[in-house]
């Protein structure tokens, strides 16, 4: 049994008097300890999913499980096993300071004086927001206020934390802190679903990753499979000289830089790369490189999605 | 247990705005007690106090009455609103206690900061109106009644503002509609049905020494009743309508 079930979920939308259909029928499963991403395009369908595992939408049909609970039947028992941080600044009261804002979600979900007396000091470290937590939250940064975001997410100790565009917005660095949060988590045995365009994030910290697109699953797989998927066929060629009278364009994406004859190939075949390379031995082209391209995980998302739209 | 540690931050939080918003509160105080003032000035000027009720001691009574309704029947929405903006309510959604219970533990919280304020209010009024500031006991616990009874339409409302966003004039009507609702006489089944219809003649009956009868007791305890069980079933209702269309962050 995994931390998080989803089963044939679907959610249609009535708007402006025309039906649009979020989710049709996605069907997917977290298992305990690992990061999960969900990644799409805009209006894939990521939030009504991320929104109807929190029963913050409810959907016309499926079934989601947490830790078990039936999360129709069994609600409140299934969101005590859950906690979120929401897109953008929808996550804390901005006229409450740092430490009343963790005491006051604390409150809501009902825990006591002794555990939040507890808990709140430990939590201030961990966000590193202890010098600040007199401050207003509406008066700390974006990267802060994000932090003290995950620090309510944190609070309740739930196993299973839910993260919908966790470093939108943040500069460089408060976007390394929030992925180094995340392994942090993870390390700690936390299930982490993850939505987000940041490819940069999901490379780093993501071990599965789902990407939907139009309301339905593309690929569901292992990070690593899909970036090897990819990697193997890509190539790029360095060289020197003249390219005399071949049209190196129809192979690939030619370019000069800093005086550098560059040819990147896309193979469906490792055969095409011999092909290229007896062109190049016939014309005397000189190679100075030749490396197998690492391709990152927006270019691995990029053509998926385009290859579903195809 | 953990029900009270629901109110307890609530209370918490009421205390925090209140209390960083202190002149926004005073500023109220204020404004309602000029106002009476004014009204009573005017009256005295140019004499037809029947416009507005009986005497002066009618007017008082009424507006007591007027100002513990508009402030607990519409504080609620409020809160709704600025939560909706600033993205708050969806963690009451995602808490196990569920948006119904914060919302209610909220409004009760509300309650315990507005209560002395009201009664400092009745005192200042009363003083101005020249009646006797010593009020017995019975016309306090009628006036929470009638709070309550405030507070369950709060929590209608509330649900309406839920669904549909966007009802910062339907909320400014309602305390106009309240002088409406004050200034008639309603009998029968209207009188429980009519927010504070039987109210202001018992409170009235209260200040004039005459005492409550036991079907006063009935009518404000089953009145104050129903209005709460309806507010609470009627949030529940569109706190569940919303989940249902996904609109509960939308604003």
């Amino acid at each position: 049994m995994g931390a998080l079930e989803v089963e044939n979920l679907k959610k249609t939308y009535i708007s402006k008097g025309k039906k649009v259909e979020a989710v049709k029928g996605i069907s997917f499963e977290v298992n305990e300890g690992e990061i999960f991403a969900i990644l799409g395009p805009n209006g894939a369908g990521k939030t009504t999913t991320i929104k109807s595992i929190l029963r913050l939408v409810i959907p016309d049909e499926g079934k989601i499980y947490v830790k078990g609970f039936d999360i129709s039947t069994h609600k409140a028992k299934a969101l005590e096993n859950l906690s979120a941080v929401l897109e953008g600044n929808r996550n804390i009261h901005w006229k409450l300071t740092v430490y009343e804002n963790l005491r006051y979600f604390g409150y809501i979900r009902g825990f006591s004086d002794k555990f939040l007396k507890d808990k709140i000091p430990e939590i201030l470290e961990f966000i590193e927001l202890k010098d600040k937590k007199n401050e207003l939250a509406g008066k700390l940064s974006r990267g802060m206020q994000q932090k003290l975001a995950i620090g309510i997410a944190l609070l309740p100790e739930t196993p299973i934390i839910l993260l919908d565009e966790p470093t939108l917005g943040l500069d460089v660095e408060s976007s390394l802190k929030i992925r180094e949060m995340l392994f942090e988590l993870k390390n700690k045995g936390k299930t982490i679903l993850l939505s987000t365009h940041d490819m940069n994030l999901v490379e780093k910290v993501a071990d599965r990753v789902l990407i939907i697109n139009k309301g339905k699953i593309i690929v569901c797989d292992r990070k690593e499979n899909l970036l090897n998927a990819f990697r193997k066929k890509a190539y790029k060629i360095v060289f020197e000289g003249e390219n005399g009278k071949i049209d190196l364009r129809k192979y690939g994406k030619f370019y000069e830089e800093y005086g550098e004859k560059i040819l990147e190939i896309q193979l469906d075949d490792i055969s095409q790369l011999y092909e290229i390379m007896e062109i190049f031995k016939k014309e005397h082209i000189e190679i100075r490189h030749l490396e197998n391209v690492m391709v990152n995980f927006e270019e691995v998302f990029v053509n998926i999605v385009r290859g579903d739209e195809n | 247990m953990k029900y009270l540690n629901t109110f307890k931050g609530t209370f918490l939080r009421v205390f925090a705005e209140i209390k960083r918003y202190y002149l926004n509160t005073l500023s109220s105080f204020t404004i309602m007690t000029i106002i009476f003032y004014f009204i009573v000035m005017g009256i005295n000027k140019f004499g037809n106090p029947a416009t507005l009720g009986d005497s002066i001691q009618g007017l008082a009574v009424g507006y007591i009455v007027w100002m513990a309704l508009v402030g607990t029947m519409t504080d609620l929405s409020w809160t709704i609103i600025n939560d909706m903006s600033i993205g708050l309510i969806e963690q009451s959604f995602i808490s196990p206690i569920g948006p119904t219970l914060i919302y209610l533990f909220y409004q009760f919280s509300n309650f315990v900061f507005v209560i002395p304020l009201e009664f400092l209010i009745m005192i200042i009024v009363f003083k101005i109106a020249g009646l006797s500031i010593i009020v017995p006991p019975i016309f306090l616990i009628s006036l929470l009644l009638l709070m309550i009874q405030g507070y369950g339409i709060g929590l209608i409302l509330a649900g309406i503002t839920l669904r549909f966003k966007r009802t910062q004039s339907i909320l400014s009507l309602i305390q106009f509609a309240i002088v409406g609702v004050l200034m008639g006489n309603f009998d029968g089944i209207w009188k429980f049905l009519v927010p504070a219809n039987g109210f202001i003649d018992i409170l009235g009956k209260i200040i004039n020494g005459i005492g409550t009868s036991v079907y006063d007791w009935f009518y404000m305890l089953t009145s104050a009743a129903i209005y709460m069980i309806v507010g609470v079933i009627v949030f529940d209702y569109f706190a569940n309508v919303v989940r249902k269309r996904g609109e509960i962050a939308q604003y």
